[in-house]
């Protein structure tokens, strides 16, 4: 569980992590039905789609305005939005 | 009452229009309390003067007010995809269905309830909470397209868009008795549909009966760039030749195949009522042709190995500072932060479909389960594409009653198996439809028709000649 907790990037809380723990046992159990089935020589169908990703035309286009990508940010400082810290500070790497 | 029969009332007629605005938000203020069909109701006087506006300029849906699923970016209307995550996400642009509908002289009047991300099968996992159903609102609405299903069937709003990864604008639609109706994959553009699992997402449609869908799906059919899945159906005079099909005049005689397995762990009374449905479709000169695909047992693990494997991937973007979750990032490492907003910001359900997707496609366990499903969706394909160029599969839409609140959610493996009949179309791209076909204990029930991919002019022909002859679409539920 600590493993997909880290895959996935998700903090369980106890109470819930028994419980999906459980959930995720039986459900991979149920999962387990598609051996029953002889599937030697078939390809995986990935999409049905049968179109070719072709190149678009070169077309100019207004792009999103910036007021509307910063209106969710959690904070805006010189046009930027600010995030957690990349690299860690002296205190951090001490810790 | 339906949209083509609002549109030719309201047309060029202001105080028409005017009066059929305040009757909706009348509606709205009196139902909405108990069914909460809406995350988002838009000003009624802002929806009212786009709606003039449409109008006076003459375009075809005429000002015409649509609902729509939260997870369908609108311009600046909040999306929320009915998560915390994502409470205070406002769209910089439409999505092209949006985009369409609006050139048309169509109006949003408001944003849907669902699941938390379309992962549900009865709107219960929405984080604003669930949705009742307007039948008997101890029962849920269905899911995850719930919110469109309730305000449609309750006349909040003559039409909505949903979406359907595994069933959920057909799931809503039979447990509301309307019409649901999700396209041939990549008929309508996902350029702008908050991605769930991206093979089997597709926007669709519920409305009061199958010529609506038509009057819309011609405003939003079409190839578009933002989407290169897209494709090119030709939609252009299916509304005219539609209504030239039911009510006296002209009827279909259509082949439909019955798959035995499609019917097996169908609740006994809901098999009953639908089967008395297709009785009378067969006095009316449709044939039938029954048939066996043992492998169609296996449609229901392949859908969820698929979708929980494409819904990790889609919902990894999650966790940056920038869709409205506001915890401050300043003190914090980027893992630590980005683990804390998914952690505050997803529900259980989605947190256990990353969990198993990241399990399903992690070294050692992707050929296990991911291929194999994968495999297993070329077999269905190749046995039910021969199927469908004969005829249209009918079966039960749902295998059960719309459950009571609390009934199925507490055991995943209880609310997949409400999908087992709606699965397959997705899996293999084919069109599909929800069409009301009676009733069990005062529950709507639904017939489901399945088509070949591309056919979906057809198919809604075809839909337009049964629910003539069932002869129980546009019913008013107790609520209403």
């Amino acid at each position: 569980m600590e493993r997909l907790e880290r895959l996935a990037m998700l903090r369980l809380e106890e109470d819930e992590r028994m419980t999906i723990y459980r959930d995720i046992e039986r459900i991979l159990a149920f999962f387990k039905q598609l051996d029953e089935l002889d599937l030697g020589g078939v390809e995986p169908l990935f999409h049905v789609t049968e179109k070719e990703a072709g190149v678009g035309d070169d077309i100019e286009v207004r792009s999103m305005d910036r007021v509307w990508l910063e209106a969710s940010a959690y904070r805006v400082q010189d046009g930027f939005v600010v995030g957690p810290r990349t690299i860690r500070g002296e205190e951090d790497s001490r810790s | 009452m339906p949209v083509h029969d609002v549109i030719e009332i309201i047309r060029g007629d202001r105080r028409a229009l005017e009066e059929y605005i305040y009757s909706i938000y009348d509606r709205i203020e009196r139902l909405e309390k108990t069914l909460r069909g809406f995350i988002t109701i838009r000003k009624r006087e802002d929806v009212l003067e786009e709606a003039v506006r449409a109008n006076m300029e003459e375009k075809p849906l005429a000002g015409i007010p649509i609902a729509v699923k939260d997870n369908i970016s609108t311009m600046g209307i909040r999306t929320t995809c009915a998560s915390a995550i994502l409470e205070n996400y406002v769209p910089p642009y439409d999505a092209t269905v949006i985009a369409r509908l609006r050139s048309a002289g169509a109006v949003i009047i408001g944003k849907t309830n669902m699941d938390e991300f379309a992962m549900g099968s009865t709107t219960e996992t929405s984080h604003f909470g669930p949705s009742r159903n307007p039948w008997d609102p101890d029962r849920v609405p269905g899911g995850s397209s719930g919110g469109s299903a309730v305000v449609v069937s309750s006349y909040m709003a003559p039409a909505a868009l949903g979406s359907d990864t595994g069933g959920s604008v057909r799931n809503p639609a039979a447990y509301t008795a309307t019409f649901g109706y999700k396209p041939t994959y990549g008929v309508l553009s996902r350029y702008g549909l908050i991605a769930y699992a991206s093979s089997l997402d597709q926007i669709g449609l519920i409305t009061r009966d199958a010529l609506d869908t038509a009057l819309l799906l011609e405003h939003m059919a079409g190839e578009d760039p933002m989407d290169p899945t897209s494709v090119d159906l030709k939609v252009s005079g299916l509304y005219r030749r539609l209504r030239d099909i039911g009510a006296g005049r002209s009827h279909l005689s259509a082949r439909l195949v019955i798959v035995r397995e499609m019917w097996e762990g169908v609740e006994e009374n809901v098999a009953r009522e639908v089967m008395r449905a297709i009785d009378r479709l067969s006095s009316s000169g449709y044939t039938f042709e029954e048939t066996s695909i043992p492998e169609i047992r296996y449609a229901l693990p392949a859908y969820y190995i698929i979708a929980f494997a494409e819904a990790s991937s889609n919902l990894a973007r999650y966790g940056i500072p920038i869709y409205g979750l506001k915890i401050n990032p300043e003190n914090m490492g980027w893992e630590d932060y980005y683990s804390e907003v998914r952690s505050r910001g997803f529900g259980r359900e989605v947190k256990r479909r990353i969990m198993l997707g990241s399990y399903i496609l992690s070294a050692g366990y992707y050929e296990q389960y991911y291929i194999k499903a994968l495999k297993v969706r070329r077999v269905l394909r190749d046995r039910l594409l021969p199927i469908l160029r004969r005829g249209y599969i009918a079966s039960p839409t749902m295998p059960i009653k719309p459950p009571r609140l609390g009934e199925a959610i507490e055991d995943p493996l209880r609310l997949y198996a409400m999908d087992i009949e709606t699965v397959v179309p997705n899996l293999i791209g084919a069109p599909a439809v929800n069409i009301p076909a009676g009733f069990v204990d005062s529950l709507p029930v639904g017939l489901q028709l399945i088509g070949a991919p591309m056919s979906d002019q057809d198919l809604l022909e075809v839909s337009r000649s049964v629910e003539d002859i069932i002869g129980i679409s546009n019913t008013t539920p107790k609520t209403g």
